[in-house]
């Protein structure tokens, strides 16, 4: 366990040493505090502790923000010097902040300062989560007597690491481009034409879902190698039917700490309706906040609050009309609804400010005019002319191919809908804590399986390495 | 479970050591020291796309003493021509390297090994951006001079993605089917051929570099060029600094080193003065010129030659094949900013007087004396040349009204 955590230390280094003693300083005090509470629970101490770790977060995370928007409100003309974001503040600082509540409410056992370390700097899940609750992972290092190489856990670890590590290098990062074209066009003021807006915007919404998904299941699969089991992150978000039940699929664990130590301590829906509507905006907007140091990432938050309010409201005039609906029209047409509502959030949350977010929804309410590649008129055969005289324009949109891409976004919008996730697959296995339910297609230690793992993983490695080549070589 | 382990790490190690044994074999960027061997992997066509990458391990390997440097006009410069026996020349040209990445590829080159000799070719302004591909971090020194400890992380990048990427397999790949089965120099002029005929025939590659020059500099539209005009000055300090820096280097180094002026086409200086940048041009020159003089003068030695082969004369003015003629190709050009290898040659044979017969209107030696009448002399030359060569005027002219 010892070299685990002197492991996860030196991870954790190598980006930056001098943030070593930040992270040892905090769980050293988290610790000791939350031993403390757990003896004597002390409300006032509980608060101060909570504080400051919040304090620690906000200094690295939003001093600028808040500096340089009060500077701006009042006019002031502060400036102060940008201040790094240390590696994994926003993650460890909840972890902890949930056990000191935890050990404030006795709900903590007595745990040795080493499987303590291990809870919060464990290197698989240290910088991009999930967000693990010290109930899930303690007990697991307590018992974990795992020798060093265990066939099972490596070849279930390495599996599942490596279909996260394609979700990532291969898919993710394949769309990346497609994204950052539309959203830097639309950060320099440009309009862009509807299908240009559209590919861009979808192209966002599938590469962070690749992106963030794939990092989860590399950190399961990671974990899985030393016989430890992380947290269910995500449960193929895009195949919800409702807002309420995508944040049962996405980001499970953040999910999961503000309802927990957010949603439920202002109230929840205890105290009446609209409080409870209140209480679920409050909650949405800090956990936009939470994402970064920006209006835009407030706003997405505000506008997931929206939808949620929205949804429960909807739930609510069901349930008291007492319709049912469980129609596969009805299902299909909500599932669109609530992955189309995702998309328009994430325009705000990649967005480069307000402004940009506007002029590419704008663009994809045509706004910027429909415009189908000239030379690529043919593939529309002889819808062509009808099309043309609704309004389709024919000209040369940016990087939007034609039918090329229509199919392509497509052909992802129906594999996310339709396919079982990496957690699924593996469900036999029980790689995950809280595994989802088990698919037809499931993963199995077979030539057939090692075949498909193999070649997954030659494409990824071979992506990750890159020469920056100069295309312009030639004059 | 155990079986399942093993056979999936085996496979994939066994595959990816095979593929990074190939990709080192193959050495499509000329970045490890294996073998080169004629038919397989001598011509390495990635080079091209690659230069900031290669070019950098190139010079560790190679460890020239005599350096060309320039943007892409000076790719054309034949590294081992007039080059005396005891240097060991390289062309260290980057395809749109601006003044700052010349002055960085010339630290590097003079921290790996002391250089004795520096050609470098100077285009309309000294400048400081760099491309994406540039890499501060892979060279031997940093801008200021220091030498660099250990390997960086770009180094380690350069070497793991080259050894297993897709695209280093891929250039491997390429780098074997395209290996040339005739003589390289006939090689080179098939290629030619071919991209001139691709391109539609050298007027339209001059009018597309005639275009985007225009573009570039958004064209003015005037019809009437900025004589000795001191309109736009150079305020890109960064690139005087270390142009500036790069002098005292070499005078504190006892460097050889010269300066030219491309020879680009005479049409692209109806182009600029179209664009209104004649003034710009002439400023960069009396910039050059002054630069070089107040450097010399504070080190107490002589000037370094600063050639201009740009103007109209008589390898300048070549005469540009037809609209619509593919097939027939010019001597000195690509287009009107590209020179060919041959004008290259000459470039070398005036500055260091070798055997070849260079027209004497060729090459002007300048000097803060001469300066000013060597551009009244263009301008003059421009007069008449539009006045005799009304079409090429028509032609640019309709660029910009288009």
């Amino acid at each position: 366990m010892t070299w685990l955590v002197l492991a996860s230390l030196f991870f954790y280094g190598w980006w930056n040493p001098a943030y070593l003693l930040l992270i040892i300083g905090s769980m050293l005090f988290n610790y000791y505090t939350g031993v403390q509470l757990s003896y004597r629970q002390n409300r006032l101490f509980l608060g101060i502790a909570i504080a400051l770790n919040l304090a620690l977060l906000g200094y690295f995370k939003y001093a600028n923000f808040f500096v340089e928007n009060i500077s701006d409100l009042a006019g002031l003309g502060w400036n102060i010097e940008h201040i790094v974001l240390p590696l994994a503040i926003s993650f460890f600082t909840f972890q902890q902040i949930a056990y000191l509540v935890d050990a404030y409410r006795r709900e903590t056992s007595e745990y040795n300062f080493l499987h303590y370390a291990l809870f919060v700097s464990f290197f698989p899940q240290l910088i991009s989560g999930p967000i693990v609750h010290h109930k899930e992972m303690l007990p697991q290092f307590i018992r974990e007597t795992a020798r060093f190489i265990e066939y099972r856990h490596l070849a279930i670890g390495i599996s599942v690491f490596i279909l996260g590590l394609f979700k990532k290098v291969v898919v993710a990062d394949s769309l990346a481009p497609y994204s950052i074209e539309a959203f830097n066009a639309v950060a320099a003021g440009e309009m862009l034409t509807f299908f240009e807006a559209w590919k861009g915007a979808l192209a966002y919404t599938f590469q962070l879902y690749f992106d963030f998904s794939g990092y989860s299941d590399m950190a399961i699969g990671m974990a899985m190698l030393f016989g430890i089991r992380l947290p269910l992150n995500f449960d193929s978000p895009y195949k919800a039917n409702s807002v309420i039940e995508f944040w049962q699929r996405w980001h499970i664990t953040l999910s999961r700490f503000l309802r927990d130590y957010l949603y439920i301590p202002l109230g929840g829906n205890r105290k009446g309706q609209k409080r409870r509507y209140l209480n679920l905006m409050i909650t949405m907007l800090l956990g936009g906040l939470w994402h970064g140091a920006e209006w835009t990432f407030v706003l997405w938050g505000g506008l997931h609050g929206l939808y949620l309010v929205i949804n429960h409201g909807w739930r609510r005039i069901k349930e008291l009309s007492g319709i049912a609906h469980s129609h596969v029209i009805f299902n299909t047409a909500s599932r669109l609804l609530t992955f189309f509502a995702v998309v328009v959030a994430w325009v705000f949350f990649r967005a480069e400010d307000f402004s940009a977010a506007i002029l590419i929804l704008k663009s994809m309410l045509a706004y910027g005019g429909v415009v189908w590649p000239a030379d690529a008129r043919g593939q529309l055969g002889i819808f062509a002319n009808t099309l043309s005289s609704m309004g389709l324009e024919f000209g040369y949109p940016g990087q939007f191919n034609g039918l090329a891409n229509v199919v392509g976004m497509l052909v992802i919008l129906l594999f996310v809908f339709t396919v079982p996730n990496v957690q699924q697959l593996m469900n036999r296995y029980q790689v995950a804590i809280n595994p989802p339910s088990a698919s037809t297609l499931a993963w199995a230690p077979d030539l057939r399986w090692g075949l498909l793992i193999g070649f997954m993983a030659l494409l990824s490695i071979l992506r990750l390495g890159h020469m920056s080549e100069f295309l312009y070589f030639q004059f | 479970m155990k079986k399942y382990t093993i056979n999936l790490l085996v496979s994939l190690a066994v595959v990816l050591l095979l593929i990074a044994g190939i990709n080192w074999f193959v050495n499509p960027f000329d970045i490890f020291y294996s073998a080169e061997i004629e038919g397989f992997n001598k011509y390495k066509p990635a080079l091209g796309r690659y230069a900031r990458l290669s070019k950098t391990y190139q010079v560790r390997k190679l460890k020239p003493d005599y350096i060309f440097l320039g943007s892409s006009r000076a790719l054309a410069v034949p590294a081992g021509y007039l080059v005396p026996d005891q240097m060991n020349g390289f062309n260290l040209a980057l395809a749109s390297g601006s003044t700052y990445e010349q002055v960085r590829m010339f630290q590097h080159a003079h921290a790996v090994n002391k250089l004795k000799r520096v050609v470098i070719g100077i285009d309309e302004r000294l400048q400081s951006d760099v491309q994406q591909e540039f890499s501060e971090e892979r060279l031997a020194v940093t801008p200021d001079g220091a030498a660099k400890v250990g390997w960086s992380r770009d180094d380690m990048q350069d070497i793991t993605a080259g050894l297993i990427s897709f695209d280093a397999l891929q250039a491997s790949l390429k780098t074997i089917k395209k290996q040339p089965h005739v003589k390289i120099e006939e090689y080179l002029r098939q290629d030619k051929v071919k991209r001139v005929f691709n391109a539609g025939g050298h007027r339209q590659m001059f009018w597309n570099m005639e275009a985007s020059i225009l573009h570039l500099f958004k064209g003015a539209g005037s019809d009437s060029c900025y004589q000795h005009g001191d309109k736009d000055e150079n305020d890109d300090t960064k690139a005087r600094y270390y142009f500036q820096a790069m002098l005292e280097r070499a005078y504190t180094d006892n460097i050889d080193f010269y300066v030219f002026f491309s020879p680009v086409h005479a049409r692209i200086y109806e182009t600029w003065c179209i664009g209104g940048m004649w003034g710009q041009i002439e400023n960069t020159k009396r910039d050059i010129v002054a630069m070089v003089e107040e450097i010399a003068k504070r080190f107490d030695k002589k000037p370094f030659p600063v050639w201009d082969f740009s103007g109209y004369n008589s390898v300048t003015t070549e005469p540009v094949p037809e609209k619509g003629d593919r097939k027939s190709l010019m001597l000195g050009y690509w287009e009107g900013s590209h020179y060919s290898r041959v004008t290259a040659g000459l470039v070398l044979e005036r500055m260091f007087g070798g055997n070849a017969a260079v027209p004497d209107d060729f090459g002007v030696l300048l000097t803060g004396e001469n300066i000013d009448e060597h551009l009244r002399n263009i301008y003059q030359q421009h007069v008449e040349y539009a006045a005799s060569n009304p079409r090429v005027i028509e032609e640019i002219g309709s660029l910009v009204r288009n």
